[in-house]
């Protein structure tokens, strides 16, 4: 359930991030009732509300909701700046509902909150006490980790815990460079259509969903069925133990992850579906960062290929496909 | 002079006082010096050992400076958001075409990530020994980057920032820092 919760949420994302209806008022209404709705869903699980109530994690509560507002808000207004004057709607007046300035607010609630609520200390390290397993996930990493952590239960630890974060790193970081519109054009969408939306849905898909998932999902063990690549490989394929050295165990993914980092930048530009959008890409940005692009899009991408792969099923899909090459 | 709500950001409409440019920035600017101050009271306090840094930060709380400590825990964490929040604003209205004050921003980003990482390790509890452990980083070792190595390289972008800013390197979208 919590990988076809994962796929629903970047699938909502992504589809919903070029089109307007959802940056509208009226859009905008739904999803505030769709959220609490699923707030409403969320509250009525027992785990989620024991989750909830661990003052550890409310940072990460109040994380999500900021930065999905913010993302929402910025959203609607680049989309009715593209829109004609005569259709645009009527200036937005939260400022006078939110009058005090963010400073203010964030100093004297910090606090507040630490006038009211003691920083937890948790578990001593040699308790003989085993966390409680619906909240032991939610636990076992800080909130700002939880997201990775989620990840990490579906993907293995290779992924979740070195390559998504270094692709984030390398995006953060490339992100100047893979813009090449004018400087005078500014906004999510004007002058970088195709570049913008990816990075926006790799934030917001890769860095919001996931701890979304994790704070109000399901309780997760149930989710993960199938074994991951290394295990099949070494389990069922060659049938002997798994190496000990993790480089070696972790060999096959580091294969075909390399494989496909060197394939895909040059599949794309020619294959029928994906020439329009990538061709133009390897024209406006050159080789090398039309390369550098698809590198971290394969790294992004990893996410919902592992996730959906989880969901099916893995074992029984490679082994078709092994039963096929071999 | 027009109110403060109403002053237009770059897109030429209205900012919110929640997304007004340089908000995120400006509170996180505003809350190193109080994670920093709590930060220096507390180390006299902690005691980064396997066997004491728990009942360290027990006694902590269960003491007179337990306040201090709820101030750097609870100021770290909105620290945390806000460096997150001010990057994505940044982002979302394209001002990483100046690349110094995007990278500045993302440095600092990592560094803020990394000194949270550092100081949940530190705690100590049943969840941070296991991967302290694994690790197998010594709590002296974390403890040096916590309250040494990670302040010295926030207070190394914030002057890189501060030397940008000077000379108008940094702003990107019209005073966005």
């Amino acid at each position: 359930m919590s990988a076809a919760a994962h796929l629903v949420v970047l699938a909502v994302l992504f589809s919903a991030l070029r089109g307007r209806l959802l940056w509208t008022r009226l859009g905008g209404l739904a999803l505030g009732l769709a959220t609490l709705a699923g707030g409403v869903a969320s509250w009525s699980d027992t785990e989620v509300r024991s989750r909830l109530a661990d003052p550890d994690l409310w940072p990460a509560v109040l994380f999500v909701v900021v930065a999905g507002l913010l993302a929402w808000w910025t959203m609607r207004r680049e989309q009715e700046r593209t829109r004609p004057i005569h259709e645009q709607e009527e200036p937005e007046s939260l400022a006078r509902l939110v009058p005090l300035s963010p400073l203010i607010v964030g100093g004297m609630s910090v606090f507040l909150v630490a006038a009211l609520v003691p920083a937890p200390v948790g578990l001593p390290p040699d308790s003989a006490v085993a966390p409680d397993s619906a909240l032991s996930h939610a636990r076992s990493v800080p909130w700002f980790l939880l997201g990775l952590a989620e990840l990490s239960r579906h993907l293995g630890p290779l992924v979740a815990w070195l390559l998504i974060p270094l692709a984030m790193i390398l995006a953060l970081a490339a992100t100047p460079r893979l813009d090449t519109s004018q400087p005078e054009t500014e906004g999510p969408f004007r002058g970088r259509r195709d570049e913008a939306p990816f990075f926006l849905w790799a934030w917001l898909g890769l860095g919001l969903s996931p701890l979304v998932v994790a704070l109000f999902g399901p309780v997760p063990n149930e989710a993960a069925p199938g074994p991951a690549l290394a295990e099949w490989f070494w389990l069922d394929l060659l049938a002997r133990r798994e190496p000990d050295l993790w480089l070696l165990r972790e060999l096959p993914g580091v294969c075909l992850g390399v494989a496909v980092a060197v394939v895909l930048p040059w599949i794309l530009p020619r294959s029928t579906f994906t020439r329009g959008v990538f061709g133009r890409h390897l024209r406006r940005l050159g080789s090398r960062r039309y390369i550098y692009l698809c590198l971290l899009l394969t790294a992004f991408m990893l996410v919902p290929v592992g996730l959906a792969m989880r969901a099916i099923g893995f074992g029984p899909w490679l082994r078709l496909a092994g039963g096929w090459w071999l | 002079m027009p109110q403060p709500s109403s002053i237009p950001d770059a897109s030429g409409q209205p900012a919110t006082p929640l997304f007004r440019r340089g908000a995120w920035g400006r509170l996180a600017l505003a809350l190193l010096p109080l994670v920093a101050v709590s930060g220096l009271l507390l180390a006299s306090l902690y005691r980064p050992s396997a066997d004491d840094a728990w009942w360290s930060v027990a006694a902590i709380r269960g003491g007179d400076w337990s306040v201090v400590r709820d101030l750097h825990r609870w100021g770290g964490e909105l620290l945390l958001i806000a460096v997150w929040l001010h990057l994505f604003r940044v982002f979302m209205v394209g001002a990483y075409r100046r690349r110094s004050g995007w990278a500045v921003s993302v440095a600092g980003t990592l560094f803020v990530i990394l000194s949270m990482v550092t100081g949940w390790l530190l705690r100590f509890d049943h969840g941070s020994a296991l991967v302290v452990d694994s690790l197998a980083l010594g709590l002296p070792f974390l403890y040096a980057l916590h309250v040494l190595v990670l302040p010295l390289a926030l207070v190394s972008v914030f002057a890189v920032w501060r030397r940008h800013r000077a000379s108008g390197g940094v702003t990107g979208e019209k005073g966005e820092s």
